[in-house]
């Protein structure tokens, strides 16, 4: 699984089976997966009169479309700025809840990039985040909480309702 | 000197402005600040101070969790949280002959504040230096840690007045004796006179024992006169002090009277020759003379202090040096009544007397006299209301200064507190008396009035024309001890049942024995 | 196909030189255009000529059905390769350029399949085309297992390296037999497609000089091909094929194969029908996007190598 293309300084996609919400690593680089696209299949091209069981015994190597995901470069392993962009071809690997956790949390709780990533991503993902955090590192529970909190109900202000 | 904050615009109010600085302990609410302008330090007072920012609420929603931690973990910088607005009143620039002149512009954004340091405090603030004669050392600075001693001028207090206002137990009289102690130092040798209706004072003899209070030779004295050291004679009353005495006078009782004491003028006379001077006049049988006699007993002759012969000396009571307390509490309210005001009128003349060249009795001094529980005597309705008054009012011309000591202001007449030109404020609870307060007192502004119910025991407000602004003090300590120490009633009853728990078993049989004989 | 280019404006010029004009290019779209309608008509006048005799070729027609084209290829194993290079670029200081080749297996109706993929780097001195042809070869002779379908894209003759020098020549040529050699020892079919071809071996047997895939659009209907003609001296036998609406295609194979031209034909046919545009063997197509180097790795490719700049390609460029 790799880095398929480097879309900005931010954001790159790449060829990963993974979900919305998930954590990536590409080298010392984290990011998270915040949206998914199917490739729009390349057997549309080839399809014709067959039905998709046709394609997909007599065409094999179309079939299989790619499922891309969208990565937003959150920060290094180190919670610092993410100074040097990845490229094409970079193995991308997921991360496990046990490094996920010591990256948050090392003797205290720190989660620098939140902010700027309230700009970048809906709420949903970013509840998403949180809760997932909550439950690796649940001695932070309740400030995690309040965070999530307040992420809400600033957003809900800014609503008109 | 370093900063503490900088200006960030004017506020609300006109001469008021606001500032920002990381301080966190030494700008308090009353604390004086300056800035520079035109070269000269233009101080200001410090009115009120609020965090800059505040966290949301919801960051304080868990009272485990430290807001703080919220910020750090999601990597905001601090620094915001951590600073304070703080409104400040101009208060001027302080002038020898004008006082406190304000620049009439604000100070401009970004301008530095200075912490004033305690030498521009004392030189701004007050009228005179420690140890200078005519000053009053009454404590310190409330504000600062280090001790910045706050100074009264002497002589202002003492021409112009002045009022200790507080509840009970906020320590008024703990600092009225401060104030009798430094009244008593040589820089001062007052002559003193305290009025003590508690009996709370005696313990200011004990200057006569401290090395302080005697230099060159010179040595304070201090006089306790109880119920029975006090005397006025008879003879000396004034008319109208007698009738003031006797109630309910018919008009022929008056007229009785008025004779008499027409035709025993000039004499010493006793309570029984006046008495025999109206059944002269009107006959023993006579009704009025009968009520006017039984009046007489009652009211005159039965009352301790005032005696057919013995009669205090003025001259004794005040002396510069010395200070005389008289203690009332073990008199009746007349008698209380009737003391102060009798002895009030004569200090007053005595004083007209020997400013003007009159003859009778003089008093070639000004003195000061402190009169505890002042709303007895100030009210209204108390008698020596008309002699107090004339006192405030004009007490000056004469060098008769009163320091009116109160508990319950609203209970003193406003045209006499209006009078008491400095005043020094403690904690006060009852908010009538707050509005009192506010209404007659001039200088005290309003800010300072909001600080009133945040005092401690032994912390002040003072103001008024012995210092230049008002200011918060801590009251220094008493050299002497404290006379006015409440009852402990709950240790007083222990210690008493263990007393006479041991006496228990005896007295049972002596009760057997009396009920023998009984039967 | 550079070569079979040359030769035909060649022989369009009069008296074999070339037509020159005073002016701009394409200030001369008119004289341009009566060429190219001269040249067309030169070809149909010589093609009306022989109607008769193209007429008389054998030639075949499958019959299709609606899903026919399974049918043929279910169960067969096909590979296709195809490969792309990075040209050298002398111009910004990179003698170097890259090859890429990728191969693709399928085995139709199985929904089996495998993409491999082989590259290389050459300095300016070699000949890159040539490398690549060679790479598509080697990838094509791993595959000689008896029964599995193998498509190679261009030609298996060497019409094409006839303006090459001797030593490229040769060196195309032993890559031919080689691989003609191996087909032939493991009776595994290979199939060059040819689907733009100049060829005029038809033509020139019957005495003409016009391609052999103009001559036979007119006779050929979509769905019909040729029989298979020999070229012994190479070792192969072609055939055309009307795969498409547009002129008919050749392949050539190795001479063994002359004898199941009629199931060639129907792999080659069913193939074109897979792909997307129904005119070009899928196998091939996949092969051709495995194979594709992208623009932003063509850009990596050269911004990692570039040292020097050269002035000449700067102005140029501007």
């Amino acid at each position: 699984m790799v880095v398929l293309r480097v879309l900005n300084h931010r954001e790159l996609e790449a060829e990963i089976d993974f979900c919305v919400g998930d954590f990536i690593k590409i080298g010392d680089v984290i990011g998270l997966v915040t949206s998914i696209y199917q490739e729009e299949p390349e057997y549309i091209r080839y399809m014709g009169n067959l039905e998709k069981e046709e394609v997909k015994k007599f065409l094999p190597d179309v079939f299989k479309a790619r499922r891309i995901a969208k990565c937003l470069l959150l920060c290094t392993e180190n919670l610092e700025d993410v100074t040097k962009i990845p490229k094409v071809g970079d193995k991308v690997e997921k991360v496990e809840d046990e490094e996920l956790r010591q990256i948050h949390y090392n003797g205290e709780f720190k989660i620098p990039y939140l902010i700027p990533l309230l700009e970048k991503v809906e709420i949903p993902i970013i509840r998403a985040l949180i809760l997932k955090i909550m439950e690796i590192i649940p001695e932070e529970k309740d400030l995690l909480e309040i965070i999530l909190a307040e992420i809400e109900y600033s957003r809900m202000r800014g609503v008109e309702l | 000197m370093r900063p503490v904050g900088l200006v960030k615009a004017p506020a609300e109010i006109p001469h008021e402005f606001r500032f920002v600085t990381p301080d966190k302990k030494a700008l308090k609410t009353g604390e004086f600040v300056y800035y520079v302008h035109n070269g000269e330090k233009v101080i200001c007072r410090i009115t009120k101070r609020a965090p800059l920012r505040l966290y949301p609420d919801i960051y304080l929603s868990k009272p485990d969790i430290n807001p703080e931690r919220i910020i750090k973990a999601l990597g905001i910088n601090a620094g915001e949280f951590e600073l304070f607005d703080v409104k400040a009143g101009v208060m001027g620039y302080f002038d020898e002959i004008l006082g406190f002149v304000n620049p009439r512009i604000p100070p401009v954004p970004g301008q530095a504040i200075y912490l004033a340091e305690n030498d521009t405090i004392q030189e701004v603030l007050m009228k005179k230096r420690a140890g200078e004669v005519g000053s009053i050392h009454v404590g310190f600075l409330l504000n600062r840690e280090e001790e910045v001693p706050v100074i009264l001028d002497t002589s202002l207090i003492t021409s112009e007045h002045m009022c200790i206002l507080a509840s009970t137990g906020s320590g008024k009289s703990y600092l009225a004796g401060v104030i009798a102690e430094e009244l008593l130092r040589p820089y001062n040798s007052a002559a003193l006179l305290v009025l003590d209706p508690h009996g709370e004072y005696h313990t200011l003899n004990e200057i006569e024992g401290i090395e302080e209070f005697r230099i060159d030779g010179y040595s304070p004295n201090v006089r306790i006169f109880g119920k029975n050291d006090i005397k006025i004679r008879l003879s000396e009353l004034e008319y109208d002090e007698v009738t003031g005495m006797l109630p309910e006078l018919t008009d022929r009782m008056e007229a009785l009277l008025n004779r008499a004491y027409r035709e025993l003028k000039g004499m010493k006379f006793t309570s029984q020759d006046l008495m025999d001077k109206i059944i002269e006049i009107a006959g023993a049988d006579d009704v009025s003379v009968r009520g006017l006699t039984w009046r007489i007993n009652r009211y005159v002759k039965n009352v301790d202090i005032i005696d057919d012969f013995v009669h205090n000396e003025l001259k004794d009571l005040l002396k510069p040096g010395q200070a005389s307390v008289l203690q009332l509490n073990e008199m009746s309210d007349i008698e209380q009544q009737i003391l102060t005001s009798v002895l009030l009128k004569r200090i007053l003349n005595a004083r007209i007397n020997a400013e003007k060249g009159t003859t009778g009795e003089l008093l070639e001094y000004p003195v000061f006299l402190i009169i505890e529980e002042a709303h007895r005597f100030a009210s209204r309705d108390s008698r020596s209301y008309r002699v107090l008054r004339t006192i405030l009012a004009e007490g000056r011309k004469f060098g008769v200064g009163v320091c009116l000591i109160s508990q319950r202001p609203s209970k003193i007449d406003s045209d006499i507190l209006s009078q008491c030109m400095t005043q020094i404020i403690m904690r006060i609870v009852n908010p009538a008396d707050h509005e009192n307060i506010k209404n007659s007192v001039e200088s005290i502004g309003r800010e300072m009035i909001e600080e009133l119910p945040g005092l401690t025991k032994g912390q002040a407000l003072v103001a008024g024309v012995a210092i230049n602004s008002p200011v918060l003090i801590r009251v220094r300590k008493r050299l002497t001890s404290h006379g006015g120490l409440s009852k402990n009633a709950p240790q007083e009853w222990v210690d008493w049942m263990e007393i006479n728990t041991h006496e228990n078993e005896i007295p049972k049989r002596k009760k057997q024995e009396r009920l023998f004989w009984d039967a | 196909m550079k070569s079979l280019l040359i030769l035909s404006i060649r022989k369009l010029s009069v008296g074999g030189k070339m037509q020159k004009y005073d002016g701009r290019l394409m200030y001369k779209l008119r004289e341009f255009y009566d060429t190219v309608n001269d040249y067309y008509s030169s070809m149909e006048y010589q093609r009306e000529l022989i109607k008769d005799k193209i007429s008389e070729l054998n030639k075949f027609r499958v019959e299709v059905s609606e899903k026919w084209h399974l049918n043929v290829l279910d169960d067969k194993r096909v590979v296709g390769v195809d490969g792309s290079q990075i040209m050298p670029l002398k111009e910004v200081g990179i003698p170097i350029g890259g090859i890429q080749v990728a191969k693709l297996v399928i085995i139709h109706g199985k929904g089996d399949y495998k993409i491999q993929h082989y590259s290389a780097f050459a300095g300016i001195e070699e000949n890159i085309s040539l490398l690549r042809f060679k790479m598509e070869i080697d990838a094509l002779l791993d595959e000689m297992d008896g029964k599995s379908w193998l498509f190679f894209d261009g030609s298996l003759s060497s019409t094409f390296t006839a303006d090459m020098s001797d030593r490229l020549r040769e060196e195309y040529a032993e890559s031919i037999k080689f691989i003609i050699k191996a087909s032939k020892k493991t009776e595994t079919p290979l199939i060059g497609y040819v689907d733009r071809s100049y060829a005029k071996d038809i033509a020139k047997n019957i005495g003409v000089n016009v391609y052999d895939s103009y001559l036979l659009n007119q006779t050929l209907s979509f769905m019909d091909y040729t029989e298979m003609f020999e070229l012994e001296r190479e070792e192969i036998c072609f055939s055309y094929l009307k795969v498409n609406p547009g002129q008919p295609v050749r392949i050539e194979c190795p001479l063994w194969m002359r004898d199941i031209q009629h199931e060639a034909a129907s792999i080659v046919f069913a193939e074109c029908l897979l792909g997307s545009t129904k005119g070009y063997p899928y196998v091939l197509e996949r092969a051709h996007e495995c194979s594709k180097i992208s623009n932003e790795e063509k850009n990596d490719f050269r911004r990692l190598f570039s040292r020097d700049i050269s002035f000449k390609w700067i102005c140029k460029v501007k």
